[in-house]
């Protein structure tokens, strides 16, 4: 037994050795046509090579609702994952999506209730909150098995990924075209750095703090 | 805020399979404490005169200047059921007619939405959405201490009594909302507008209070033109037939607000009870609103009606006939937790009948500029200088110049809990 697991974690450690092996990495900027950083911007890449290398979702799947708010604003997932969403607010949130990716409504007491939704195609879903209309997010559900969203720099890197031919689309919400995603194939090797101009509407999507007036 | 204890929390101590830990009830409040000093002049609406202003001038005339306790607004915020919300509002103001008395209450139903379409149904008592001012808690302006000439009107004399639907189209920045509803206990609106004309208050009137008229003499007595008491009880029904109103909103994103608001009593102006005539009011309310640069809102509104009580006699004319005009715009900036806010009221009456016993006519203008600290959530000092000029014939009755300055300088600490 002891052996096995010696074994084990052996082959695991020359494993992860082997991942961290693939030293290659892309960095990424995006733009607008008024060359202003892209925040929010998720870019997705798909090797275009048999591999069997894992990388980390970036972040929790997690869509938090605190202070009357979601966060984050947009949430990229693999598709088939389970998405909680713990309620970190005293009051109650009424969380629903009527996307045709994904339609469902969560009702969510305050303290800390969590419910957890599969998303199981991909596509965008738009959030909202039936008792605060401020509230507002986004998921975008990819089958690709990388992907990150841009800092408010506008800009994304992923490191130690195995060299070689990637597919790479880019979403926002404020896509003129929703039909379609920006994309691209991409080369990677060594460092590799792109930069892409997304057509975005002039009047982004944001998610307004709740009115400091309130009456009922 | 007070957090009570939930009815579904106690659920859970029963263990019923609620997983409810939040509160079925809420709370809250404002106190409103002031400083007022009205200058010398006329005395105000409250008091038997035709002063333009909440607080005017004492009976002889002099200035007045008092320390005042003008509202406690209780709200009580329940979340019924998912998609149910009920809200009554209840105020204290030891001026008013019946001291406390109840300003709204209804509950409101919106389904989740499941499609770019969502909708929304109210019933109960409620302030149809005209005013762009009084958005505050407790049907207070952020802007300043008192609202408009046409939101006090709104305040004191419109109220339904009904059931409104509401249907929103969504899209990216825009929505678009489509309302209406039906309504009953509103057929007296009208009667301040006629006999005292426009106002500039924030004393909302509660539903089982009057407003007082001024002796004037076409009214009041047993001798007088028409039966009319010398007050108003704007919350009643008279002639058994229901009102309507209906809206079209309009917003881009939260930098732009246009809409429309028409609204007709439909009133028997025949109907005559308990000394009070149902008036046939009717009137349409636009405005624009907009937040521009450098943290700057600007709001408008203009509203224009008629409204007729009394069977028909001189002239095919109805013993009272008015025709209403008044519009307002206001500039507001905010730094930080700091306001200032300017606005420029101006109105304008129409008699078209009988002006020889009961003459209506009036037209004015007002100038408010007003400071506000929101010094933290729960505490607000404002400042606020008022001053309404106005031209109204029926003064003659009172024995008073026709052309009034009514002055009034204000400080507010408003505690909300």
């Amino acid at each position: 037994m002891n052996l096995f697991r010696a074994f084990t974690t052996g082959a695991f450690l020359v494993l992860s050795a082997g991942t961290v092996a693939n030293a290659d990495s892309i960095a990424l900027t995006v733009k607008d046509a008024k060359n202003r950083s892209v925040e929010h911007a998720v870019v997705a890449l798909t090797p275009q090579f048999e591999t069997d290398f894992k990388f980390a979702a970036p972040e929790a799947a997690e869509m938090q609702q605190r202070n009357t708010l979601f966060a984050p604003f947009v949430l990229p997932v693999q598709t088939g994952t389970k998405v909680s969403f713990p309620n970190l607010d005293e009051f109650r949130h009424h969380v629903y999506s009527f996307s045709k990716t994904k339609r469902f409504q969560l009702k969510l007491y305050g303290k800390d209730e969590s419910k957890e939704i599969l998303f199981d195609n991909p596509g965008v879903v738009a959030l909202g909150c039936n008792i605060h209309d401020n509230m507002l997010a986004f998921v975008y559900v990819t089958e690709a098995p990388i992907y990150q969203k841009t800092k408010a720099n506008g800009t994304v890197s992923f490191e130690g990924l195995p060299a070689g031919q990637y597919k790479m689309e880019v979403w926002h919400p404020d896509l003129k075209d929703r039909k379609s995603v920006f994309t691209r194939m991409v080369a990677i090797e060594g460092d590799t750095s792109e930069a892409v101009e997304l057509a975005l509407r002039s009047v982004r999507k944001k998610q307004n703090p709740p009115s400091e007036e309130e009456y009922n | 805020m007070v957090r009570v204890l939930s009815l579904l929390t106690i659920g859970t101590l029963f263990s019923f399979p609620v997983a409810a830990q939040d509160s079925f009830l809420d709370i809250s409040g404002l106190a409103d404490f002031r400083l007022t000093h009205a200058f010398a002049g006329e005395e105000d609406f409250f008091n038997g005169g035709l002063g333009k202003t909440r607080y005017g001038a004492s009976e002889d005339g002099s200035a007045n200047t008092q320390l005042r306790l003008s509202e406690i607004s209780v709200l009580a915020k329940a979340d019924i059921a998912w998609g149910w919300k009920a809200f009554a509002h209840l105020k204290f103001d030891s001026e008013q007619d019946k001291p406390v008395d109840l300003v709204e209450a209804f509950v409101t139903y919106k389904p989740v939405p499941s499609s770019a379409w969502s909708f929304e149904y109210k019933a109960g008592l409620f302030f149809p959405h005209i005013s762009r001012e009084n958005i505050s808690t407790a049907w207070t302006t952020p802007y300043t201490i008192t609202p408009s000439a046409i939101n006090a009107w709104v305040g004191e004399e419109i109220r339904a009594l009904g059931l409104e639907a509401r249907a929103t189209y969504k899209t990216e920045n825009h929505k678009v909302s489509l309302s209406g509803a039906i309504f009953g206990f509103n057929d007296p609106a009208g009667s301040l507008l006629a006999f005292r004309g426009w106002a500039l208050h924030d004393a909302k009137v509660g539903a089982f209070s009057t407003v007082p008229l001024a002796p004037i003499p076409s009214i009041g007595t047993e001798d007088s033109f028409l039966r009319q008491a010398a007050y108003v009880n704007p919350i009643r029904e008279l002639d058994n037939k229901p009102g309507f109103y209906a809206a079209l909103d309009y917003s881009y994103g939260r930098n732009l607000q246009l809409g429309a608001f028409y609204y007709d009593n439909r009133g028997n102006p025949e109907a005559f009870n308990g000394e009070q005539y149902a008036w046939d009011t009717r009137f349409l309310n636009v405005y624009a609103e907009a937040n521009l640069p450098s943290d700057i809102k600007f709001i408008s509104q203009y509203m224009r009606g008629s409204t007729e009580m009394g069977v028909i006699a001189e002239g095919d004319r109805r013993y009272v006939d008015v025709d209403f005009k008044a519009a307002f715009a206001l500039l507001s900036k905010t730094i930080g937790p700091f306001r200032l806010s300017a606005r420029y009221d101006w109105f304008d009456n129409d008699d078209n009948s009988f002006i020889q016993v009961d003459n209506n006519f009036e037209n004015g203008d007002a100038y408010t500029v007003a400071f506000s600290w929101r010094i933290d959530a729960k505490n607000q000092l404002l400042a606020e200088y008022l001053q309404v000029n106005s031209d109204r014939d029926n003064r003659v009755g009172l024995g008073v110049d026709t052309e009034q300055k009514n002055k009034l300088l204000q400080f507010s600490f408003r505690r909300r809990f």
